[in-house]
C-alpha cells in the first residue's frame, strides 16, 4: 500500500527542465532515500512534496489525500509534512526550546514536558533548553531542527541533506540517531542526498535522479550490485565496466569465464563488477598454472587505512589493457611488482542492451 | 600612534560632551528650587504631552507604512517594484520643512496634532523603510518555509518569524524617526504644533539663553536619553543572523493576482502625497512667482554661503572623526567603547541644544567666538559626526594592518604611516562621509539661525525668512535647490543599502 504517490510530476523553470515525469511511490513507515548529482533535481523534488512550489504537471497524493494535481495545490502549512533542511534553519530569534515548541500550541497542557521529551528522543541534553541556536554546535543545531519537525508529528518527514554540514565522524552519529527516531516514532521518511553512501546506508528503498528523470529505484542491494546502465553504476560507487561475450549461463571476460546470470541473451555485452567483489592472494612467481586470467603483478598500492586500493596489471593484457583497481584490507597487503592470484566473488552483472 | 589618537578622540569627546555639560551646568547654577518650579510648570506638561502624542501616532504609522510598502516592493510581484522602491526613498531629498511648507500651502487649515503626524511621517518614513526592505531581502527564506511546513498559515508565519527578525531593522528605524521628531522646528512651527523644540527657539528669541529655555533644553536632552534607552531595551541582546553555512537562497515572490490593483494605490498614494505634492506645491510658486522670483545675485550669495559652510563643516567633520575611527578599527577596548559613545550621543541630541549650549558657553567664557563662523561649524561637526565616524571606520577597516606596518618598516613615522597608507585608503569612504555630513549641512536650519553671525545667508535660512513673511513664491527657489541638492545624499544611500543586502 502506497503511502506518498508521485505520479507524472514536472516542473520547469523557464527553459529549463528541472524535472520530468517523476513516478515515485513510498510505503508507509518506510525510509527512501533520493539520490543523484548537484543539479539533478532532487531538492526541486522535495519542495514539490513540501509544498513550497507548485508542480506544472502530475499529481502528489499523501495517504489518500491529494496535495498537488496539476497547479492546484494544498499550501504548505496545510500538508502535514515534516522537513529537516541543510543547515537546520533554526529560528535564530528563538531558544532552542522555543523552536522545538514552535509547531506546537503553547497553552495546551505538557507543552513543556513535550518539548522536553522531544529534546530526550533526539539525545539533545535538557541543559540546551534555554540556549540560543548559535550558541550550539552543527550536531546539536541539526537535533533541534528534528526535534521541532518531530513536535508535529508529521505523516512525512522530509529530509535535505541534513547531514552534509557535519564532519565525518558525527554525520555517521547523526544518519543512526535520526533513523533511530524516525522509525521509533513510526514516520515515514524521505531524504534527499548526493552521497551515495548516506543513501545506501540510510534507506530502504533508494530512487536515483539523472537530469531531471527518476533512473531507477529499488533497495539499496539491488541499485548496488545490479544497477540498470553504468552511469548508475558510477554514481553508486566504483565500478570496473568490462566488454564481456555472453553465452548460457556464463559470460567469457578479462577474468576468464565466470557464472552469470545473462537472461538467456548470447554475444557480445558489457558487464559490472564491484571492487569489493575482486580478492587478491599471493601466487606463487613465476609461471601460472592454469588459466593466465586469473593472475596478476602489483603495480601499485595506495595505503588508505581501513580500506587501499591495490593496482593490478593482468597477466594477459590484452584483454584489459589498465590495471584493475582492487579494494584491499590493510593486513597482509601485497608488494609492488609481487604476483597474485585474482578471484572473483559472487557473479557479474550483466547490463541490459540499452535501447 | 595610539596615544596621540586617543588623545585626540578625548579631546572631541570632551567637546561632544559640552551639550550634556551645559545642561548639568544650568541646573547646577540654578539651584534644585528652580530647576524645580521651571520644570514642573503647566506649560512644560503640555509640550511633554504634545511631544509625546506626537512620537506615539506618528512613529506606529510610519512603521505601519513603511512596512507594507518595504513588503510590496520586496516579496510581490507588484508591477515596477524597483521604481516604487525608489520613490519610497525619495522623499528623505526634500527637507521637512519644505514638506510642511507644500501641505501648508495645498492646506492652509492643516495644524496641530493632526497636521504634525501627517506631514512628520510622510517626511520620515523612508527612514524606516530603508532598514526594513534591506533586512527583508536578507531573510533567509528556508526560515519561513519551515514555519509553514510546522502548520503556521501566512499570517502566523508573518508575525512569529519574519516581523521578530525585522526587529532591530524597525527599532533602528524608529529611533532615528523619533529623534529627528524631538529636534525637528521649521516642519511643526509651519504647522502651528509646539513641541519642546519651537518652544525652545521662542524662548531663545525673547529671553535669549535664560534658565526657562535652559530647562526646556534640560527637558528635551531627557527625553532623547529615554528615547535611546528604550530602543536599546527593545532591540534586546538577541541575535538574528542566519545560523549556518552558505548564502541564502532568494525568496520566492507572492503573487498579488486579483490584489494587485489595491496593492497598487498603496506605494501610488505615498508617493502622490509625500513627493507629489511638494513638487506640485513648488512648481506652483514658481510658475506663480515667474522670473521675479530669482533674484539671481540673492540666490547666488545664499549658495555661495552654503557650500562655503557645507565645505567647511564637513572637512572639520571629517577631521575630528579620524582619531575615533581609526582607534575603533585599529585598538578596540573598553576606553575606546566609552569615546564612541560620546561621539555618537551627540548627533542624536536637537540642533536647538547643541546651539544652546554653545551660544550660553560662548557668551559666557569665549566671548571672541560668540556668533562666528567657527562657533556654526563646531555645531555643524558636533551635530553631524556619527555620519562621518561610520563612513569612516567601515572604509578603515578595509585597510589591513599590515600595510601601515608595512609602511612603518620602510621608515615613515606612525603618523605618516596613518596619514599615506590608512587614510589614503579610507579616501573613497572618507569622501562618501564627507559628502553625507555637507548634505546634512545644507538643509540644516535650527542651528545655523541661533549661531550664525549677522548677514549670514544659507538656502535654508532664506527659505526660513522668505516663509516667515508669507512670501511663499520667493521662497520656491530655495526650496527646489535645497532638494536637486539633497538628491544626491538620497542617491548615495539607496544604493548603499542595495549593496549592503549582496545586490
Amino acid at each position: 500500500m502506497s503511502f506518498l504517490i508521485v505520479e507524472r510530476v514536472g516542473k520547469r523553470y523557464g527553459t529549463v527542465t528541472a524535472l520530468d515525469g517523476i513516478d515515485l511511490a513510498v510505503t508507509a513507515g518506510s525510509r527512501t532515500a533520493v539520490v543523484g548529482p548537484s543539479g539533478s533535481g532532487k531538492t526541486t523534488l522535495l519542495r514539490l512534496i513540501a509544498g513550497f512550489e507548485t508542480p506544472d504537471a502530475g499529481r502528489l497524493v499523501l495517504d489518500g489525500r491529494v496535495l498537488a494535481d496539476g497547479a492546484s495545490a494544498v499550501p504548505a502549512h496545510r500538508r502535514d509534512i515534516g522537513i529537516v533542511a541543510q543547515d537546520g534553519a533554526l529560528f535564530p530569534h528563538l531558544t532552542v526550546a522555543d523552536n522545538i515548541g514552535f509547531g506546537l500550541d503553547r497553552r495546551q497542557d505538557g507543552y513543556e514536558t513535550g518539548v522536553l521529551a522531544l529534546m530526550d528522543s533526539v539525545e539533545l541534553g535538557r541543559s540546551m533548553a534555554a540556549r540560543r541556536p548559535h550558541e550550539i554546535s552543527g550536531g546539536q543545531q541539526q537535533r533541534v531542527a528534528l526535534a521541532r519537525a518531530l513536535a508535529r508529528k508529521p505523516k512525512l518527514m522530509l529530509l535535505d541533506e541534513p547531514f552534509s554540514a557535519l564532519d565525518a565522524g558525527l554525520r555517521d552519529a547523526m544518519r543512526k540517531a535520526v533513523a533511530g527516531a524516525l522509525s521509533g516514532a513510526g514516520i515515514t521518511s524521505l531524504l534527499v542526498t548526493h552521497d551515495q553512501v548516506e543513501a545506501l546506508s540510510f534507506a530502504d528503498q533508494v530512487a536515483v535522479l539523472q537530469e531531471g528523470r527518476l533512473a531507477q529505484v529499488g533497495t539499496p542491494r539491488q541499485l548496488y550490485l545490479a544497477p540498470k546502465d553504468a552511469q548508475t553504476a558510477l554514481f553508486l560507487g566504483d565500478a570496473m565496466l568490462l566488454a564481456a561475450d555472453l553465452g548460457d549461463g556464463w559470460v567469457d571476460c578479462a577474468f576468464g569465464r565466470l557464472a552469470a546470470e545473462t537472461g538467456g541473451r548470447r554475444g557480445p555485452g558489457e558487464i559490472m563488477l564491484r571492487p569489493d567483489q575482486v580478492r587478491l592472494t599471493s601466487a606463487p612467481s613465476p609461471s601460472p598454472s592454469g588459466d593466465a586470467s586469473s593472475y596478476g603483478t602489483v603495480t601499485d598500492v595506495e595505503f588508505g587505512g581501513a580500506i587501499c586500493t591495490v593496482a593490478v596489471s593482468l597477466l594477459n593484457g590484452s584483454a584489459h589493457p589498465l590495471p584493475l583497481l582492487v579494494r584491499c584490507p590493510s593486513t597482509d597487503l601485497p608488494l609492488v611488482g609481487s604476483r597474485v592470484q585474482v578471484t572473483i566473488l559472487g557473479q557479474p552483472h550483466v547490463f541490459a542492451p540499452q535501447p | 600612534m595610539r596615544a596621540a589618537m586617543s588623545g585626540f578622540a578625548m579631546l572631541v569627546s570632551l567637546l561632544a560632551l559640552l551639550p550634556l555639560g551645559f545642561v548639568v551646568w544650568v541646573a547646577i547654577e540654578v539651584g534644585w528650587k528652580t530647576v524645580l518650579t521651571l520644570v514642573f510648570r503647566p506649560r512644560v506638561g503640555e509640550l511633554l504631552v504634545n511631544t509625546w502624542l506626537l512620537e506615539a501616532c506618528a512613529i506606529p504609522l510610519a512603521i505601519l507604512l513603511a512596512l507594507t510598502l518595504a513588503w510590496l516592493t520586496e516579496r510581490t510581484d507588484l508591477p515596477g517594484a524597483r521604481i516604487w522602491a525608489w520613490l519610497a526613498v525619495a522623499p528623505l531629498a526634500v527637507p521637512a520643512f519644505v514638506h510642511s511648507y507644500a501641505w501648508i500651502t495645498l492646506a492652509p487649515g492643516l495644524h496641530g496634532l493632526f497636521g504634525g503626524v501627517l506631514v512628520s511621517v510622510l517626511a520620515y518614513f523612508p527612514f524606516l523603510y530603508l532598514p526594513v526592505a534591506a533586512q527583508l531581502r536578507r531573510l533567509d527564506p528556508a526560515l519561513e518555509e519551515v514555519a509553514a511546513a510546522l502548520g503556521h498559515g501566512p499570517w502566523r508565519v508573518f508575525f512569529r518569524v519574519v516581523l521578530p527578525q525585522l526587529r532591530l531593522a524597525l527599532c533602528g528605524g524608529s529611533l532615528l524617526i523619533g529623534l529627528h521628531l524631538l529636534g525637528e522646528y521649521g516642519l511643526y512651527v509651519m504647522i502651528r504644533f509646539d513641541t519642546f523644540t519651537t518652544a525652545i527657539v521662542d524662548q531663545f528669541q525673547s529671553t535669549f539663553g535664560g534658565p526657562a529655555g535652559n530647562m526646556l533644553a534640560g527637558v528635551l536632552v531627557a527625553c532623547c536619553f529615554l528615547l535611546l534607552g528604550l530602543e536599546a531595551a527593545l532591540r534586546g541582546t538577541a541575535r538574528y543572523a542566519r545560523v549556518g553555512a552558505g548564502a541564502a537562497r532568494q525568496p520566492n515572490k507572492v503573487r498579488l493576482r486579483r490584489a494587485t490593483g489595491p496593492c497598487l494605490l498603496v506605494p501610488l498614494l505615498t508617493t502622490a502625497l509625500a513627493l507629489g505634492v511638494p513638487f506640485v506645491t513648488l512648481a506652483r510658486w514658481l510658475v506663480a512667482g515667474g522670473g521675479a522670483v530669482w533674484d539671481l545675485s540673492a540666490i547666488g550669495d545664499a549658495c555661495g554661503q552654503t557650500f562655503g559652510l557645507a565645505l567647511a563643516g564637513a572637512l572639520l567633520t571629517t577631521l575630528v572623526a579620524i582619531p575615533m575611527a581609526w582607534l575603533s578599527v585599529r585598538a578596540p577596548g573598553r576606553l575606546q567603547r566609552a569615546l564612541e559613545t560620546c561621539h555618537y550621543y551627540v548627533g542624536s541630541l536637537p540642533g536647538v541644544v547643541v546651539a544652546l549650549a554653545l551660544v550660553t558657553i560662548t557668551v559666557r567664557v569665549a566671548l571672541p567666538l560668540y556668533q562666528t563662523v567657527a562657533t556654526v561649524l563646531l555645531a555643524y561637526a558636533l551635530l553631524f559626526l556619527p555620519r562621518t565616524v561610520v563612513g569612516l571606520r567601515a572604509s578603515m577597516a578595509q585597510a589591513p594592518v599590515e600595510l601601515e606596518r608595512a609602511a612603518m618598516a620602510l621608515g615613515r613615522s606612525p603618523a605618516q604611516a596613518v596619514w599615506q597608507v590608512t587614510i589614503r585608503l579610507a579616501a573613497p569612504g572618507a569622501a562618501a562621509a564627507m559628502a553625507m555630513a555637507a548634505l546634512g549641512i545644507t538643509t540644516e536650519l535650527t542651528a545655523t539661525l541661533m549661531l550664525a553671525p549677522n548677514g549670514t545667508n544659507t538656502l535654508a535660512t532664506e527659505f526660513w525668512s522668505f516663509t516667515s513673511e508669507i512670501d511663499y513664491a520667493a521662497a520656491a527657489p530655495y526650496a527646489l535647490l535645497m532638494v536637486l541638492l539633497s538628491l544626491p545624499m538620497t542617491l548615495l544611500l539607496h544604493a548603499q543599502s542595495q549593496r549592503a543586502a549582496g545586490r
